[in-house]
């Protein structure tokens, strides 16, 4: 199964992503055109001198036909460069680079903490199928499936902020409290690690606790479900039986037979909740205040600010596709029946 | 003492329509070093005899009653750890049908092995690679140091099947159970497993429950055969005697059954349908569509009585000797 | 009652008990008696339809009958859900937001379906060139996380109802367009499709009479799963303001209307709405995961 072949493979695939990425780029640069209105005249309003006008319109190639500014806007992105943001007036690209740690930190935690508790409850589920257990995991599943998460956002911040004052309240990373790290990883709660600094560690972590549940317990239900699902079936296959026939123990059963089939189904679950975080960490941030690319995106499609809209839409798309090629290629390592 | 004992094992399958009794009362013994055949249609309940023995039955199936003693210990009792430590891989073993879907498809083949005897004979890593090795030797696998990394889907079905056995046999049972290990594969396949599982024995000294629907496989290889209907045992003894004299009236028609060599005029049938699990005929349940049968069979179920030595009939009205052998050979 | 061999999934075991003579009305029910998870979302899901149809006919309020003097009531007797700042009642603005937001969602599941289903049955039953074509297409409206494009779409086109229905549609697309094309695939080259072209049907008779009726099962599940999703997208979207806008009774802007008087501790004007989104999509997950368990001949009870 050579390891030469499967980095081929990763970048064959890595390629497929251009014109896909093109494509979608393009997508989203004609969605933000059919807007009808200049974007200028919505974000400047009507008491700039006309030559000023004329001014921003040329500096956002607003002046030159559709395929043009495409063309434009995709030499400037080989440089590096998304345009100028109308509210912050610096390269979206920055604005982006400056809000991503934020969000990436949350993302990350919301989705590890979903995963480690997705998939043990699954297995346990499966295992002790149609007992009280089974009954609480689909139960608890069920509802994290049917739950809104900028809801859920919003009860947790009721009773833990406002009613018990446990945890801070929606004002960003470190509570009310600002301090800053000198970022490193971008992480704030490995960042203060680093530094020492244990009394930032604490405000990152209690900051992080409410939004990275409500992100997280959204996120685990589904990967809990699959989990239960293709276990069951794993549990009740032929080789499984061999396996148990031999008089290997259960836990070796579950764990080294069960569990590396059943991952292939789990990775490309967790792949699509992952998506659906991207989207859901939006609404989060908008509750918490979270400084994040969230947040950014939400004033931005308030304010109209186009570069920002697009170079976030951009971006998001991007890491998702960078996830499924991620779970692309760890499927055809995992899987010797898959070809490549 | 025989080495395995099966005394009416009753075994259940728990729908929400009902209970449906795959095994009423089986009951067979195998010694040491013997082959024993269990023949039988499909849905007489082979297979979950098979897994009733060693508790592998899948939901909702569930042995309801009877015993199973192993050596003189009762199976059917023991905690599942003492199951999975003493008696599974060590003392009895199994090969399933289908080979290729019963082994892991995401584990190399040599993995699987290896890994067996890591954990049930508590070898190191090279030992064990160096006795897996060997193994696959004697199941006359060529090039069995390469073939340890292949996967299941890589493999025929006579290797597959020749890798279940090794399997089975990597920490040396006492019995070998083998669930229709030939069905799938094609004739001349079949025949070099069957001769396998022959050496095997020979060279072992390991008793072997062959079960299978196909009477001339069961003809190969076994010492004794014993007959399952809807759940009972119907007659049970040494396989010449059966063959040549049937008494049970199943056993005879599924004799005449068979396409053979010079076969003037149609295939005998057994007239009528497979018994109702859930709702099975009073008395013997093969009573609806026996020739033999009296008014008696519909009340009383028939127990395995001595016919001759070695052969057992569960019949009220088992066929005389000169019928036996006019329908049988 | 008598068994049908069919459904039994014991390995091996024949019964020989003649096919019931039940009707499928009654056979559901029996189906659904086994399975209380599903009847709760059926009932639900009822629930939902009826406070849709007739619900603002019988609100003890006006929904947008502002009344600053009434404002953020805490529940009541007589407000039993609470007042909003702007002195509207919550109960009544509920119970008539389910005709807005069903209207929206089923729309939308409509539209994505038929589209979806089509764009895929076509793809799957002429393959080739059209094939690719279109899993491409796909293949990039899915490049795009689900939320993310639907903000996209919404805000290209301005608040609305329009706009939702536009917006959730178009992400759903791709979902079935996926599904029908594989179960084209398979039932093409099934036995009874052969046997169709071999006495003489023309490929439009096989494809709409033939085929298409035996991929409706996981059709049907898909959609009734996707009224959920499509439930919380649009009320997220209109949370954002990209949807629905205040002062509509809908149930994702009750929420946002419930963010803005946060601070102030008045939970019962986003708790209630959040409860009726989770509650809707709470009956069509139960009630699809159960149509699943149900069609599935497999999963069926026995």
């Amino acid at each position: 199964m050579g390891s030469t072949r499967l980095l081929l493979y990763a970048a064959r695939r890595l390629l497929f992503i251009v014109p896909v990425l093109l494509v979608a780029l393009f997508l989203t640069f004609a969605l933000t055109r059919i807007v009808p209105g200049n974007p200028i005249d919505r974000v400047a309003g009507p008491y700039i001198s006309v030559e000023r006008r004329a001014e921003l319109k040329h500096i956002a190639y607003l002046d030159r036909p559709f395929y043009e500014q495409f063309v434009l806007y995709l030499r400037d992105l080989s440089q590096g460069k998304m345009g100028t943001s109308y509210t912050t007036a610096q390269d979206v690209s920055k604005d982006l680079r400056q809000r991503f740690p934020a969000t990436f930190e949350l993302v990350t935690y919301g989705m590890l903490f979903a995963v480690l508790v997705a998939i043990p409850l699954g297995i346990a589920a499966a295992i002790k199928k149609d007992t009280w257990i089974d009954s609480v995991v689909r139960a608890v599943s069920v509802l994290g499936v049917s739950l809104p998460i900028f809801w859920l956002g919003l009860m947790l911040l009721y009773v833990f902020f406002f009613y018990l004052d446990w945890l801070p309240g929606p004002v960003g990373r470190t509570g009310t409290a600002v301090r800053f790290a000198q970022p490193i990883t971008g992480f704030l709660t490995i960042d203060s690690l680093l530094k020492g600094d244990f009394e930032l560690f604490w405000l990152a972590v209690k900051a992080l606790v409410l939004p990275c549940f409500t992100l997280g317990f959204v996120a685990m239900a589904p990967v809990a479900r699959m989990t239960r699902a293709v276990m069951v079936e794993v549990l009740q296959s032929d080789y499984v039986r061999t396996a148990r026939s031999l008089g290997l123990p259960f836990r070796v059963v579950v764990l080294r037979h069960a569990l590396k089939n059943a991952m292939i189904p789990i990775l490309t679950i967790i792949a699509a909740v992952y998506g659906y975080a991207l989207g859901g960490e939006v609404l989060v941030e908008i509750i918490f205040s979270w400084p994040g690319l969230g947040q950014y995106s939400y004033n931005a499609l308030l304010s109209s600010d186009f570069p920002a809209i697009q170079g976030f839409v951009l971006l998001v798309t991007f890491v998702y596709m960078v996830i499924y090629l991620a779970l692309d290629i760890t499927t055809a390592a995992l899987d010797p029946r898959v070809q490549y | 003492m025989a080495l395995l004992e099966v005394s009416e094992l009753r075994t259940s399958f728990f729908l929400r329509s009902g209970e449906l009794r795959v095994l009423d009362g089986v009951s067979l013994e195998i010694d040491g070093g013997e082959v024993l055949g269990l023949v039988g249609e499909t849905g007489s309940g082979k297979s979950v005899t098979a897994y009733s023995i060693i508790r592998l039955l899948k939901q909702p199936g569930r042995v309801v009653g009877g015993h199973v003693r192993w050596d003189g210990r009762d199976l059917l009792g023991l905690k599942q750890s003492e199951l999975e430590q003493e008696v599974r891989g060590k003392e009895i073993s199994m090969i399933f049908q289908s080979p290729r879907e019963a082994l892991n498809p995401v584990i190399t083949v040599g993995r699987q092995l290896t890994q067996v005897l890591e954990i049930r004979r508590g070898m190191s890593r090279q030992d064990a690679r160096r006795e897996a090795v060997s193994i696959l030797q004697s199941v006359y696998i060529s090039d069995p140091a390469s073939r340890l990394s292949s996967y299941p889907h890589q493999l025929s079905g006579g290797m597959a099947q020749r890798i279940m056995i090794a399997l089975a046999l990597s920490c040396h049972p006492r019995l070998l159970i083998a669930d229709e290990p030939t069905t799938g594969l094609d004739v001349t396949t079949q025949y070099q497993i069957v001769q396998l599982l022959k050496e095997l024995r020979d060279r072992t000294g390991m008793a072997i429950l062959l079960i299978t629907h196909d009477l001339a496989l069961a003809a190969q290889i076994c010492d004794r055969v014993a007959v399952l209907y809807a759940g009972r045992i119907a007659e049970v003894g040494p396989i010449a005697h059966i063959f040549r004299s049937p008494r049970h009236p199943y056993t005879s028609a599924l004799l005449a059954s068979r396409p053979r060599l010079g076969l003037k005029g149609d295939i005998a049938t057994i007239p009528g349908n497979v018994a109702n699990l859930m709702k099975p005929p009073g008395g013997c349940r093969f009573h609806p569509r026996c020739g033999n049968a009296l008014e008696v069979c519909s009340r009383v179920q028939p127990s395995l009585e001595s016919m001759e030595p070695g052969q057992r009939v569960a019949c009220h009205n088992p066929m005389s000797i000169r019928e036996a052998v006019a329908a049988g050979g | 009652m008598a068994i049908d061999e069919s459904r039994v999934i014991v390995p091996g075991a024949v019964l020989t008990a003649a096919p019931p003579v039940v009707g499928r009305f009654s056979d559901f029910v029996y189906q659904l008696r086994g399975n209380p998870a599903t009847f709760a979302g059926l009932f639900i899901v009822a629930v939902i339809f009826i406070s849709a149809l007739i619900g603002p006919l019988i609100a003890p309020y006006d929904p947008y009958g502002v009344n600053l003097g009434d404002a953020a009531l805490q529940p009541s007797l007589s407000h039993p859900f609470g007042t909003d700042q702007y002195g509207e009642d919550i109960l009544t603005r509920v119970v008539v937001a389910a005709r807005l937001d069903l209207l929206m969602v089923l729309s939308a599941v409509v539209a994505s379906t038929v589209i979806g289903v089509t764009l895929g049955a076509l793809a799957g039953f002429f393959g080739h060139y059209f094939d690719e074509g279109v899993m491409r297409s796909q293949d990039v409206l899915q490049a795009f996380p689900r939320f993310v494009f639907a903000m996209a779409v919404a805000w290209a086109l301005g608040p609305g109802v329009v706009t939702v229905i536009v917006a959730t549609a178009a992400i759903n697309i791709p979902g079935y367009a996926r599904l029908m094309r594989s179960l084209m695939l398979s039932v093409k080259e099934a036995q009874f499709a052969l046997a169709a072209v071999a006495v003489g049907n023309s490929r439009w008779r096989l494809l709409w009479r033939h085929l298409l009726p035996n991929c409706l099962t996981p059709i049907i599940v898909l959609s009734t799963l996707q009224c959920g999703f499509t439930i919380l997208e649009a009320a997220g979207l209109s949370f954002i303001g990209l949807g629905v806008r205040v002062p509509q009774a809908e149930w994702g802007v009750m929420i946002a209307m419930g963010l803005q008087d946060f601070l102030q501790g008045h939970w019962w004007i986003y708790t209630f709405p959040g409860l009726a989104i989770a509650f809707a999509v709470l009956g069509f997950n139960l009630l699809g995961d159960g149509l699943q368990d149900i069609l599935d001949p497999k999963r069926r009870r026995v």
